[in-house]
């Protein structure tokens, strides 16, 4: 028993100070954006400030356009997690409950395509944004459009990977039953798999709205037009040559960080079980 | 292979079974639909996938052969001389030493600490339940953003952590931790290490999850040690999870470009770059040889992934 207490107690204090070691840049990013500008230039940063001002956030939110930006991102991102989420689902049972010739093959292929080098590729999309931009004006350069193509397509291996493991555990007698029942393909799929493979889907969610919503390189590529850009543009304007606005960045990096962590806290539960799908044997 | 009857994308059936036999002997039309039957299902998918991911791929192993103007004009075929140049740049050598530790350390690292951090979150006890929401952080905050929070922190006479380790004395002054590769290829590392960590915690943790109690049971009654346990009960029953582990982390950290990007630009000069970093870098001078590098980085991650796929093969064989 006193062997257990003494263990708690070790794994408690572990366990904290680890939190405490994890969660501090971002305290001092939230700080930072709080703090006056004389305490942001000083040689002694202390981690609390007593005069707390939110001319940094004014700075930030005065950015050109910033509201729209937000809006942009929110809408790319959203896109980007609703549309991946249903096309990787199809996928995955598609992967797992078809037997058909190529199915290896298809499967190397979402491999290999998950370890494209993306900063490599921003030369050849670019010409392939343009060109898809004069027969649909929907999706070439300047458009969000563009950017939802991109990274929808990016972020589908990954998530049917993930999937697939979730659809395989989900047991055949379950549809089995249910086509008995004369339940049609539709309904198995809607009524059946989906429910079951939902915790899958959330964690795919998540990885899906984190890569669109972070994103700076494609953003940077396709979105030519400054009237049309996205959030981390914002955050652009804050890097001088010189020295940079230290207030101002962290000011409009916790404006940018908010969203997800509530989007995090929003899936959390659901992570680790989600998970769960991508590691089974 | 491939039927000439069946539109050339679709995919032939193979029986229920996986085996090619039966379905010869079905009408052409049931033939024909179970061919078809994961087309509508799997097409959206690998349509997007082969236009947007794998057609530039194509692209930028065309160009890598082309001799390119910097203003984007191609002059030409430019045989392997884009990769000859390449591999005459006297930084190659040290770029590629770099990629090697950048990738062993942030890897082996992560691995090793998110084992022990799974562990300690399988535990039932009070304080886990923040530490969990802790290690998300580092997930939602933008690999970019957390990588300037920590030059924010470095900054050699506003800096966070230099104003710390002056107080508790475990330097005299502030130092340019990022001006020197000597220091700032190890904070790079710590970097890459803390935002690695939480998508392989969680998934060793869902790994861990997966493992029955009896089989624990079953050790104690055996009077097995507790590392023992750990060593020969839950590791070994840990391999597909950690399988996924290493592999999206060697993808993910060979291929990351925001930390070094954002810490010191693989300055100075080219002291901190690993060949990811150094293939953006010589884009802005030569498309040609900068899209060589870009083929060998594909070629490196693809050999990587594949020994280390292979070499898990062979060792579950060697059970």
């Amino acid at each position: 028993m006193h062997d257990r207490r003494v263990g708690r107690l070790v794994a408690n204090t572990v366990a904290v100070l680890a939190a405490a070691v994890v969660a501090f840049p971002l305290y001092w990013m939230v700080l930072s954006a709080f703090k006056p500008d004389d305490e942001i230039n000083s040689a002694h940063p202390r981690p609390w400030t007593w005069a707390p001002t939110l001319g940094n956030f004014r700075d930030a939110l005065g950015v050109n356009g910033f509201g729209g930006y937000f809006l942009n991102s929110l809408l790319v991102a959203s896109v980007v997690v609703v549309l991946s989420a249903g096309i990787a689902f199809l996928a995955a049972v598609a992967l797992t409950r078809f037997h058909f010739r190529f199915r290896t093959t298809i499967l190397v292929m979402f491999l290999v395509a998950q370890m494209v080098p993306v900063e490599a590729l921003t030369i050849p999309l670019f010409f392939l944004v343009r060109d898809m931009g004069t027969a649909v004006p929907q999706i070439g350069l300047s458009t969000l459009g563009s950017l939802m193509l991109v990274h929808l397509a990016f972020s589908l291996p990954f998530a049917i990977w993930m999937l697939r493991g979730f659809v395989a555990a989900v047991p055949d007698t379950l549809e089995e039953a249910a086509r008995l029942d004369g339940a049609n393909r539709f309904t198995i799929l809607w009524r059946i798999l989906f429910p079951l493979v939902a915790p899958g889907l959330a964690a795919t969610s998540v990885f899906s709205f984190i890569t669109a919503w972070n994103d700076f390189v494609f953003a940077k590529t396709f979105l030519l037009d400054p009237d049309t850009q996205t959030l981390p543009s914002a955050l652009m304007v804050f890097f001088k040559p010189d020295e940079n606005d230290w207030g101002g960045i962290m000011a409009a990096s916790t404006l940018m960080t908010v969203p997800v962590l509530v989007f995090f806290v929003l899936v959390q539960r659901h992570m680790v079980s989600g998970l769960g799908g991508a590691v089974k044997d | 292979m491939r039927e000439t009857a069946s539109p050339p994308t679709s995919r032939k059936p193979s029986g229920d079974d996986g085996q090619a036999a039966p379905a010869a002997r079905r009408p052409f039309s049931a033939r024909l639909r179970t061919a078809l039957g994961p087309l509508p299902w799997i097409s959206p998918a690998i349509i997007l996938i082969a236009f947007v991911v794998l057609w530039p791929v194509v692209e930028m192993v065309r160009s890598s052969f082309l001799r390119i103007r910097r203003s984007g004009i191609v002059k030409g075929s430019n045989g392997t001389d884009n990769y000859k140049k390449l591999f005459d740049e006297p930084d190659f050598t040290h770029v590629l030493w770099n990629t090697m530790v950048w990738v062993v350390c942030v890897v082996g690292i992560t691995i090793v600490l998110s084992l022990a951090l799974a562990q300690l979150f399988n535990q039932q006890f009070p304080g886990r339940r923040v530490a969990r929401w802790a290690l998300i952080i580092p997930w939602a905050a933008s690999v970019f953003m957390t990588a300037i929070v920590f030059r924010w922190m470095l900054h050699h006479s506003y800096g966070a952590i230099n104003t710390l380790l002056v107080d508790l004395h475990v330097i005299d002054e502030g130092k340019d931790w990022l001006g020197e590769p000597s220091t700032a290829f190890p904070w790079m590392i710590g970097v890459a290490v803390f935002v690695s960590l939480p998508f392989t915690t969680y998934t060793l943790l869902a790994g861990l999850q997966t493992i029955p109690g009896e089989v624990y049971e079953a050790a104690r009654m055996d009077g097995a040690s507790t590392w023992r346990t750990y060593l020969s009960v839950t590791l070994p029953l840990l391999r597909p999870a950690i399988l996924v582990a290493v592999v999206i982390n060697l993808i993910n950290v060979f291929n990351s470009f925001p930390i070094i990007w954002a810490m010191t630009g693989g300055g100075p000069g080219y002291e901190t770059d690993t060949t990811t970093t150094f293939m953006y870098k010589i884009k802005a001078s030569d498309i040609g040889e900068s899209a060589a590098l870009s083929v060998v980085n594909f070629g490196i991650i693809i050999v990587l992934v594949l020994l280390y796929l292979g070499v898990n093969r062979w060792n579950k064989e060697a059970d």
